[in-house]
């Protein structure tokens, strides 16, 4: 028993200490967006001289924190929600139909997380173009889904690779067509996995750059990071501001992290897993 | 017996049943696979192609300009070019990250996480921060940190009387490298953490119950049971590693532009500034076809070596 | 027989310039543009005008009120304020055919592949057609609309922002060490050592970011050689490893090696180099004339108390003493890719209202920087009222070296090999890396 406690001991040691060390950019951000661009630049670690909460009103306005903040939590919601049925839909055949197909497929799918950003950002544009869908979010939702896509099938049929067969078996007996089996039977069982990836699409989508860059012009349409951009002038960028738009912007992604997460640990379900 | 009579026509039946159900299955999986391959093959496969005929040809990205075949002299010139191998090097140093640094410190805080201990809550949300805020403000601090006039290591050897340690730790070739993997595996030790903690909360209690029973406890447990139950986990993690850090751009980016020189620089830098300041669309998409085969090649070395495991724990 | 197949020819290029572009043909006095009406034309205009700045927010309620207009034009924008987002952006238009109408660029070698590919509208008939629009602009502002080096007459933008490289200097640290701004390059040279000697760090640069040793290369080289050395080392006739580039070398790394510089030069930004000379932690800054504005937003007490001073940068070689770097920043380009005839005399009217006399007044009102407009209007930010006064002075202007060559990887490529001399290569080295990697791209 003592042996344990030291066990224990140790682990929270370990534990307080990594957590010291992530909490520090959140900290580092916070005094920041009280600061001006001097402060920061000379006295990153050190107390604001003079709490500056006028950076945050000017962040709003600069940024339009409502808006922006409102546009990213629609395109990173829809792409979650995207990106969760239609990638489970073929994890499911990919992880359990044995059929001449699949084995290519699922390369196939491995490519999709290898394809370095970049170079996709002029054809998809070109896309947009010929449908006319610059400026339209849905084209977008698109975009962002097709890019996840890869990794959360992936993720999907790893897992559902790892339950056990007696489980689909049973259902079958039970007279579960495919639809059923996958939402009543798997689905929950995979609760762990949907809400990890789902984190990391909302994340994604929540926090891209590059393609609402190139496919957005309308500024009542920006993103977060778009917006974010405006902290920049040609010759100098305004830090403390910006530093208060990133603390406005994370709530939404703390609480979407926290929700998330409790998922995590409801879904356990003993004996799906094949031991 | 009864039934002889029937027998053949039964027979039929059943043959019947069976391909009537290979059909359905057939029919089920296409329409269960339809819309994500419709996604896939318009956003990435349409692109991969467009990159793939463009790697052949130069094109100095404006519209409507003719492309002119140039053969293979792009990768040619791309495979020769001593920038580019360096590049490669810095991705292994990120390779090296990921399984020396990465991995386990991400299994160490999902083992952590989901051990069950008081006060873990807060925890995992601080280990997922860095994640969240981006990498924008998490290189600035990072920066910040290791900036050899004021920064705070160099305020903490200092105080250490270790002054001969300081050096421009993201200035000195290779050792800004090593800087910026280090801090690239500390900024996604969270996100690898929830991967790692999915896998772990599957592990039904019973198996670990039973293991204590039969006297293993601690690492063991983990060597027996946890590890060859997460081994598709394992495999995942491998792959997003490999090919994560192929690609690896952003956070380069973000903390040394690639430089100073081209000291820091990755083929996923390599291929944008290409394409998007030298404005040479054919050798940035060569180097795109060379990253991509890389990646599938190492993606393959993988799922074989995990398909060996895999006829071991059998 | 000849004559008839180079007519042929003519006649062949003709329709392929013509159906890739439609570039108007319009009758003489149409240029002016008095008579033609538009009835909703959408032109979309690329600057880097986003944000909160005091000249970006300006530009963006002009736009408004240019839009409510009722004159049968509509102009969408596209504001993105930092650098290389904004190239991003522009090079994805550019490439998938969505080309903005109008864009803003620093003119130089990177319009040129816009150019051969006939994308650029020449606005030269239509300033003619227009004296009080053409005179509107300063002489020298036109540099970056002409490309005759290249083989093209005409004018094929307008400016908009000017710019010179000047030396600022903290008074209080002079003062304290018993010295006079510097006016050449020994005395520079002399007051480093000085300030050196005395612990304080003469310069704070930022070479993180590559410019600022791009900038310090050219004016030197400039300073040194006269303004040919633009042409020459874009035409091939000097090289970036020849003797007289190896000197200038020698000079940065000099700088370098004593110190003059600043510690840790390559972990600093241009940023943290502002950061650190607004605080007085560093005696001299060269830097654009663009500076003011920024220290006037910094809040720092030294511009309050007027202790930042400025001079020409300092006389490097005494047969060139008024060459400076410097000339047109900002231009506005009018592209035909896609548009339609009444899109680009669309264009042309918008361009006219950028330059009308009532914009421009209220312009330097809100931000206080030098423009390439005739137009007069006292600032209140003393230090750009000096450097105003500098600027008159100068005799011969040229921007960046690699804007005047074709070679569109030389900018960079130049840039990152110059972060090197911080990293202890020798000039011969960084010379010769130059060159290689240049030919890598042959």
């Amino acid at each position: 028993m003592k042996k344990r406690k030291r066990w224990n001991l140790l682990w929270y040691t370990l534990a307080v200490l990594w957590g010291v060390i992530t909490i520090m950019p959140l900290v580092i951000t916070v005094l920041s967006s009280f600061k001006n661009n001097n402060e920061i630049n000379i006295g990153l670690f050190k107390l604001p001289e003079q709490w500056r909460i006028e950076n945050y009103i000017k962040a709003n306005s600069t940024a339009n924190a409502l808006g922006s903040i409102s546009n990213s939590l629609l395109l990173a919601v829809m792409t979650t929600i995207l990106v969760t049925v239609v990638g489970m839909m073929a994890a499911y055949i990919l992880a359990r139909k044995k059929l001449f197909f699949i084995k290519p497929l699922y390369l196939f799918f491995m490519v999709g997380v290898m394809v370095p950003v970049h170079c996709t950002v002029v054809p998809i544009s070109n896309i947009a173009t010929a449908v006319g869908a610059k400026d339209s979010y849905w084209f977008i939702i698109l975009v962002y889904a097709a890019f996840n896509l890869a990794q959360a099938v992936f993720l999907y049929t790893g897992f559902i690779e790892g339950i056990d067969r007696e489980l689909d078996e049973a259902a079958i007996i039970d007279g579960c067509n495919d639809l059923n089996l996958l939402t009543r039977v798997l689905m929950p069982i995979c609760k762990p996995i949907l809400a990890t990836e789902a984190i990391f699409v909302f994340i994604y989508g929540y926090s891209e750059l590059i393609f609402s860059l190139v496919l957005l012009s309308k500024e009542e349409k920006y993103t977060v990071s778009r917006a974010m951009l405006g902290f920049t002038g040609e010759h100098s960028t305004d830090m403390g501001p910006q530093f208060a738009f990133v603390v406005m912007s994370m709530i939404p992604m703390v609480i979407v992290y926290l929700i998330f997460h409790e998922k995590v640990e409801s879904g356990m379900l003993s004996g799906a897993v094949k031991g | 017996m009864l039934a002889g009579s029937s027998f053949y026509p039964q027979r039929l039946q059943m043959e019947v049943a069976s391909v009537k159900r290979k059909r359905k299955e057939y029919a089920v999986s296409i329409i269960f696979l339809a819309p994500a391959l419709a996604l896939l093959l318009v956003f990435i496969v349409y692109p991969v192609c467009d990159v793939v005929y463009l790697s052949f040809h130069s094109w100095k990205g404006l519209f409507g300009q003719p492309k002119t075949w140039v053969g293979i002299d792009n990768y040619v010139k791309a495979l020769t070019s001593a920038k580019f191998w360096h590049a490669m090097l810095n991705c292994v140093w990120f390779m090296v990250g990921s399984f020396v640094v990465l991995m386990p410190i991400s299994f160490g805080l999902a083992l952590l996480i989901t051990s069950g201990l008081k006060g873990t809550r807060i925890m995992k949300t601080a280990y997922f921060m860095p994640v969240m805020l981006g990498t924008t403000a998490v290189a600035l601090m990072w920066t910040y940190i290791l900036n050899p006039s004021w920064g705070a290591l160099a305020e903490l050897l200092r105080f250490l009387h270790l002054d001969n340690l300081i050096i421009d730790w993201l200035a000195t070739p290779t050792v800004n490298v090593i800087a910026v993997v280090l801090v690239n595996e500390w900024m996604y030790a969270g996100y690898n953490m929830l991967i790692f903690a999915s896998g772990l909360v599957a592990i039904p209690d019973t198996l670990y119950e039973a293991a204590r029973i039969d006297g293993c406890v601690g690492l063991q447990r983990i060597r027996y049971i946890t590890l060859p139950l997460m081994k598709n986990t394992f495999k995942v993690f491998s792959i997003l590693a490999f090919t994560g850090s192929l690609k690896v751009f952003d956070i380069v980016w973000a903390m040394t532009r690639g430089g100073p020189g081209d000291t820091s620089s990755t083929p996923g830098i390599i291929l944008y500034t290409q394409a998007f300041q030298y404005k040479l669309f054919g050798r940035s998409s060569a180097y795109s076809v060379i990253l991509l085969v890389f990646g599938v090649a190492l993606s393959l070395i993988v799922n074989r070596v995990f398909r060996q495991e895999n006829d071991l724990y059998a | 027989m000849k004559t008839r197949r180079r007519l042929l020819a003519m006649l062949l290029a003709a329709a392929v310039t013509g159906s890739m572009c439609a570039v108007p043909a319009l009758a003489e006095e149409d240029y002016s543009l008095s008579g033609v009406t538009f009835e909703n034309v959408t032109i979309r205009v690329a600057t880097r005008a986003g944000g909160d700045a005091a000249d970006s927010q300006y530009y963006q309620q002009k736009v408004e009120e240019f839009n409510a207009l009722d004159n049968g034009i509509t102009v969408e924008m596209t504001n993105i304020s930092t650098e290389t987002d904004y190239k991003d952006r522009l090079s994805t238009d550019f490439a998938s055919g969505d080309a903005p109408n109008i864009f803003l660029e620093y003119g130089g070698a990177n319009l040129v592949d816009y150019l051969d590919a006939g994308y650029l509208l020449n606005l030269e008939p239509y300033l003619e057609a227009d004296p009080e629009w053409y005179a509107g602009f300063k002489e020298n502002g036109w540099s970056t609309c002409l490309f005759e080096d290249y083989g093209y007459e005409g004018i094929y933008g307008v400016p908009s922002e000017t710019y010179q490289i000047l030396l600022y200097y903290n008074k209080d640290i002079l003062e304290q060490n018993g010295l006079e701004p510097p006016t050449t390059w020994e005395e520079l040279m002399d007051a480093c050592a000085v300030l050196k000697e005395a612990g304080i760090d003469p310069f704070a640069v930022g070479e993180k970011d590559i410019w600022r040793f791009g900038h310090l290369h050219t004016i030197l080289s400039l300073k040194s050689y006269g303004a040919d050395v633009a042409q020459k080392l874009g035409n091939g006739e000097m090289t970036y490893d020849s003797e007289e580039m190896i000197a200038i070398y020698q000079m940065i790394k000099d700088m370098v090696d004593n110190g003059y510089l600043g510690s840790n030069l390559l972990s600093t930004d241009k940023g943290m180099e502002d950061s650190l000379f607004e605080e007085g932690k560093a005696a001299f800054k060269y830097d654009g004339s663009w500076f003011p504005a920024s220290l006037e937003q910094s809040g720092s007490d030294l511009y309050t108390e007027q202790k930042i001073g400025v001079v020409s940068f300092p006389v490097v070689n005494e047969e060139y003493p008024h060459v400076e770097m410097g000339g047109t920043t900002d231009a506005y380009y009018v592209s035909t890719l896609n548009a339609t005839e009444e899109q680009i005399q669309a264009s042309v009217v918008f361009l006219k209202y950028l330059a009308s006399v009532e914009y421009i007044e209220g312009l330097i009102q809100v931000h206080s920087n030098t423009y390439a407009y005739n137009v007069e209007a006292a600032s209140d930010n003393y230090l750009l009222n000096e450097v105003i006064d500098l600027m008159g002075e100068a005799e011969e202007l040229r921007g960046d070296l690699q804007n005047y060559d074709t070679r569109s990887m030389a900018m960079n490529t130049v840039r990152t090999s110059l972060q090197e001399l911080a990293m202890g290569s020798s000039p011969e080295e960084v010379g010769k890396l130059i060159e290689d990697t240049l030919a890598e791209y042959e």
